[in-house]
């Protein structure tokens, strides 16, 4: 059997090509220890709009292990964490993911299985909620702009003011 | 077909019976030539290990999805 070819692995060498330490990998990380690094990625998944973009992602049929290690690698090329301490919060990751899909009550592939069970058609229903949204803010901003009553902007009259006559004893007297 | 992934190999590796184990109850021995640390303190030295607190983690995640799930 053929094995098959991979072609998009570094040439030999090219970790050279730069100065040493100009990457941020080769820099000491921000994040040193595995806790710190949990809490890290924790305070990052509570947000709503990542918890919203998460949901719609899984929900599309994305494993559930290749997001995770792609949010680990992103954070080691950028120097937050090592890539050992990647490794290591790897299970917390997947877990807090299948978490956030079980509580939202999506249908998601953990990646863990064999088999890949998203392979059926299926409406995502995050992006049809979201596109309902859409919809209503857009009706509603439409709305609010009809329903304004056409003001017209009432002409002040001028009226006739008497001129104060002078009082003082250096006015002038007609 | 799926490349290599450290995440699912990291996610299956994690038996998280074998790593946190069964909490032991420590006996206080009263005398004076009472050893201090016992064998079962052993166990504590494993806060150390950030694979215990991994575990640890992921334990609770876990209890939390199966209430979610049981719920």
């Amino acid at each position: 059997m053929l094995k098959e070819q991979t072609f998009d692995a570094p040439i030999p060498g090219m970790s050279m090509t730069h100065e040493l330490g100009a990457r941020p990998w080769q820099s000491p990380p921000k994040y040193a220890t595995v806790d710190d690094a949990i809490e890290y990625y924790l305070d990052r998944m509570s947000s709503e709009e990542f918890l919203d973009q998460l949901t719609d992602v899984m929900e599309m049929g994305v494993p559930i292990t290749s997001i995770a290690n792609t949010m680990q690698l992103g954070n080691v090329m950028e120097g937050v964490h090592s890539v050992d301490v990647g490794m290591l919060v790897l299970p917390v990751l997947v877990e807090m993911m299948m978490l956030v899909g079980d509580s939202a009550g999506i249908e998601y592939d953990s990646g863990l299985s064999k088999e890949a069970p998203m392979n059926k058609k299926r409406t995502r229903n995050t992006l049809v909620a979201k596109t309902a949204r859409k919809l209503q803010m857009q009706l509603n901003e439409q709305e609010g702009k009809e329903d304004e009553p056409m003001v017209d902007e009432p002409i002040e009259m001028e009226e006739d003011v008497p001129e104060e006559k002078p009082k003082g004893l250096m006015g002038r007297r007609q | 077909m799926r490349g290599f992934n450290p995440a699912i190999i990291a996610h299956m590796n994690l038996d998280l019976d074998k790593i946190i184990g069964t909490e032991k109850t420590i006996s206080k021995n009263a005398g004076l030539l009472a050893p201090k640390k016992t064998m079962m303190n052993k166990g504590q030295d494993k806060i150390d290990n950030p694979l215990y607190r991994v575990a640890n983690h992921v334990k609770i995640l876990r209890d939390k999805r199966n209430e979610i799930k049981d719920a």
